[in-house]
């Protein structure tokens, strides 16, 4: 059996309302809210918290390839994937591929992926992630969320939903798009754009169905990740599903997530499916592709460690336009009567690669202490050089102290730091985000999760930092 | 760690400060000039006189050339010294010990720092290129990270923790409203310290050090041949300076009520001078309240207060001038200001005062035994410098 094997989702904290978006640029406010990437996170920092979940299926499957789809890659020139691999211990002959440049990137990624896996090359990773921009006070603006969503995709009894069938067709056209200079996404006209998408999603549906020799009344799901929510229901209505068939379609609090929009999707249609499920996924994008999927028995064991309700339980819904305006760097500030970041020196990146990105200290193999930084010579038994390599991420942790620095230079100051303790004795200085200073204290149990500190001289200053334990998680 | 050190061996005859201020008209050579003179001047000496110099400094002139292009020396041996915020202390105590070999008779120590020509508020510092992770923490922010620590270990809810420190503050200000070349010479009432903006919570701006311009000199000879040059020198007892491996930060010993450099270094200066209960044989200390936590647990680190009973103390008055064991007479680094390479020369210089009966409205009581505390990094790693000097021979 071959087909999807684990998946997990990583949401930011931060929910802006359309009432809020609305009530600055004056004009009609529609409902719910849409999700806001914080101002240290980028879609590979999303992708790399997504695929950090899957923790105990990468260790056990150790992927061949990492495959990282966005259309809002940090860089033009310099692979996320590669990146992805080094923060999850990855050894350097992983295959890393990045996709892009559509929307239609998350089913390429996909359909490579398993395509790898049944030509027999082990499992595949594949992350989606995005933080698309909209224009302010353009109908997109709303909408456009920020989310990731990985896939763990190989073989065997794990698996949770075969792959069936697969479909594609290309459609040229323009209908939502950017250029290399634009900082905005642009989309034609709605009802062009309805009629012209589905011409391609009507040809891949009838493709899929006859090659898989199945009637559209006969799938349990569908799902059709188009352009816009709106654009989304009314192609699933043009190919006739039917308003059971779309229901993991609506959601009205995170927005559309751009190459993590269809993912997001099936993955909610998989947390809520039984065994022997069939769910049709079509994404839209320059054409369609349509991959049918069909749940197993391994279904109904299957958690996340981070369900949804984990990022609805918990997220912050208050942000205010000012802020958004802020974190997405929309927005020119002062930076105070303090210094500027300097770019990171490329030859300590290099050097410290392992430590930055993975999260690796040391261990001390004579007294058994652990370091983060690493250590060449032990602070308690003083020995040189006896130190094997000990990583922090999903470790324990909590604060020893803490300090709320209004002077430091930061997006979104106060910036706070904490003295944190870690499982296994070592201690390090965090800087915690997506808390308020009220959420810290003394005790207060803290998680790593990936961000980007700073971008200086075209640098992305990735790192981990804390956040406040929260929610609904499972231990595995 | 017991060492030997130079008890007595060597004084200081001449000394010199300059007014701790925002200098807009002044440079770093004319401060350095003036305080030079003033010390070579008090000392009787020139500076032909002058066999060695050192320079402190932490980022305002690399090399001594800092001292010899404005001084025009005569091609003597002039070292640069920078220990960050130890760095006065670190020039002094290097001075101190080739006097005390007697590879030199006389030698001169200057401290210099120019701050305000920067542009940045607060204290920044040139960092070598690094992989960009550590953290973008500023000098209040680290070291109010001993205030919550403090407040939980000891029971101080963050009321009573608040009015405890800017009770070191509102002592600190009181202080340097006597004295005339402090930045900022006015007492300021506990409510507006209480109440100042926040920089670092729980710290307020008023719970900073003064950042300024200034520069601090010293002439030292051997104790032998003191009297050469005035009847009431200043005899040097102890010197100690404990770097710490960073303990603090990477094991979870520490727990932020204390910082281990301090208390090794106070351990090694109070065996070099022969110190038992400092409590009750030291009259008098200038220590390095950069921030206002920070003066708070020097006081138990240094053993002038039992631990966990610090906050009483600065509570019953036990530090202030009239206090007995006053601590900062001539404002500390809170309001005399804290322009780094100078700020251990100018502590110096306050037992100096004191010994000779020159300070003025803030004069102590015939103090004999004084202790400079000055602190260099951040309070989980740290350079901490202790001196312990004297009136007379012991």
């Amino acid at each position: 059996m071959q087909g999807i094997i684990a998946y997990e989702v990583y949401l930011p904290h931060h929910r802006i309302s359309k009432k809020e978006v609305a009530g600055f640029h004056g004009g009609y406010a529609g409902k719910g809210t849409k999700s806001v990437a914080h101002y240290d996170e980028d879609s590979l920092t999303m992708a790399v918290n997504a695929s950090n979940s899957l923790g105990d299926a990468l260790e056990k499957y150790q992927p061949g390839a990492v495959y990282f789809a966005s259309t809002t890659s940090p860089y033009q020139e310099k692979l996320g994937s590669v990146t992805l691999a080094k923060a999850l211990h990855l050894p350097a002959n992983t295959g890393t591929i990045d996709y892009g440049n559509s929307l239609r990137a998350a089913s390429n990624a996909i359909r490579a992926g398993m395509n790898a896996v049944e030509s027999g090359k082990g499992s595949v990773l594949v992350s989606l992630s995005d933080r698309r921009l909209a224009r302010p006070k353009s109908p997109l603006e709303a909408e456009m969320g920020a989310g990731a969503v990985s896939f763990l995709l190989g073989e065997g009894d794990d698996v949770l939903a075969e792959l069936i069938g697969s479909s594609n067709v290309a459609g040229e056209q323009v209908s939502q798009w950017r250029t290399a200079q634009d900082q905005f996404l642009r989309q034609w006209e709605d009802r062009f754009i309805a009629h012209s998408v589905s011409e391609a999603v009507l040809q891949c549906v009838h493709d899929l169905l006859t090659k898989t020799n199945r009637s559209l009344e006969n799938i349990d799901t569908v799902i059709l990740a188009g352009p816009t929510e709106k654009l989304s229901l009314t192609l699933a209505r043009l190919i006739g599903a039917n308003e059971e068939q779309v229901t993991s379609m609506r959601d009205g609090s995170i927005g559309h997530l751009g190459t993590a929009n269809g993912p997001y999707m099936f993955t909610k249609a998989l947390s809520e499916s039984i065994p022997g499920q069939t769910i049709l996924w079509l994404q839209a994008g320059d054409g369609c592709e349509a991959m049918l999927f069909q749940t197993t028995e391994a279904i109904s064991s299957y958690k996340q460690k981070k369900p949804l309700s984990h990022f609805e339980e918990n997220s912050n819904e208050n942000v205010t336009y000012s802020d958004y305006l802020r974190w997405y760097e929309l927005l020119e500030v002062d930076e105070g009567r303090r210094p500027g970041a300097s770019t990171p020196s490329a030859p300590a990146l290099k050097r410290n690669s392992d430590q930055i990105l993975g999260l690796f200290g040391s261990e001390c193999m004579s007294c058994g202490q652990s370091y983060y930084p690493k250590q060449r010579v032990c602070v308690k038994c003083h020995v040189k050089d006896e130190m094997k390599p000990f990583s922090l991420q999903g470790k324990k942790a909590k604060v020893a102290t803490y300090t709320v620095d209004y002077l430091a230079t930061s997006v979104s100051p106060p910036t706070i730091f904490a003295v944190v303790d870690i499982e296994g004795g070592s201690r390090m200085l965090a800087q915690a985000t997506d808390c308020t200073p009220d959420e810290i204290s003394i005790g207060t149990e803290v998680e790593f999760s990936f961000r980007k500190l700073y971008e200086a001289g075209g640098v992305h200053n990735y790192f981990w930092k804390v956040v406040p334990k929260r929610g609904v998680q499972h231990e595995s | 760690m017991s060492r030997k050190g130079i008890h007595d061996k060597v004084s200081v005859v001449g000394m010199g400060c300059t007014k701790f201020s925002e200098h807009w008209d002044k440079s770093t050579d004319d401060l350095i000039i003036e305080a030079a003179h003033e010390a070579l001047n008090d000392a009787g000496i020139e500076l032909k006189d002058v066999e060695a110099a050192w320079i402190g400094t932490m980022d305002s002139g690399y090399a001594g050339m800092t001292l010899s292009g404005p001084l025009k020396s005569d091609y003597i041996p002039v070292t640069r010294v920078e220990n960050m915020c130890a760095t006065g202390s670190e020039a002094f105590r290097n001075a101190c010990y080739a006097v005390a070999a007697g590879a030199y008779d006389i030698a001169l120590v200057v401290g210099v720092e120019k701050l305000k020509d920067s542009g940045y508020s607060g204290l920044v510092m040139n960092s070598s290129p690094g992989d960009g992770t550590s953290p973008n923490i500023t000098a209040p922010a680290s070291f109010s990270l001993l205030a919550p620590a403090y407040f939980n270990r000891y029971g101080l809810d963050p009321k009573q923790g608040k009015e405890v420190l800017a009770r070191i503050a509102w002592k600190n200000h009181a202080n340097g409203a006597l004295n005339k070349k402090a930045q900022y010479q006015k007492e300021i009432p506990m409510d507006r310290i209480i109440n100042s903006p926040m920089i670092a919570a729980p710290l307020g701006v008023l719970d900073c050090s003064g950042v300024a311009d200034g520069a601090a000199a010293a002439v030292i000879v051997r104790t032998e041949d003191s009297k050469k040059y005035r009847n009431d020198p200043m005899l040097v007892k102890a010197l100690s300076i404990a770097a710490g491996p960073g303990e603090g930060m990477l094991t979870q010993d520490f727990d932020f009520t204390s910082i281990q450099e301090n208390v090794r270094a106070a351990e090694d200066a109070y065996k070099q001078a022969g110190i038992k209960n400092p409590r009750k044989e030291i009259d008098m200390a200038e220590v390095h309240d950069c921030f206002t936590p920070t003066e708070l647990v020097i006081y138990e680190d240094l053993g002038f207060s039992e631990r966990g009973e610090g906050w009483k103390d600065v509570q019953n008055g036990r530090f202030d001038l009239k206090g007995d064991l006053p601590v900062n007479p001539d404002g500390g680094l809170k309001s005399f200001g804290h322009p780094i390479g100078a700020s251990g020369l100018r502590m110096l210089y306050e037992m100096y005062l004191q010994f000779q009966g020159k300070a003025d409205k803030r004069q102590l009581d015939d103090p004999k035994i004084g202790l400079t505390h000055n602190l260099g990094g951040y309070p989980w790693q740290c350079v901490s410098f202790i001196s312990i000097v004297g009136k007379n021979l012991s």
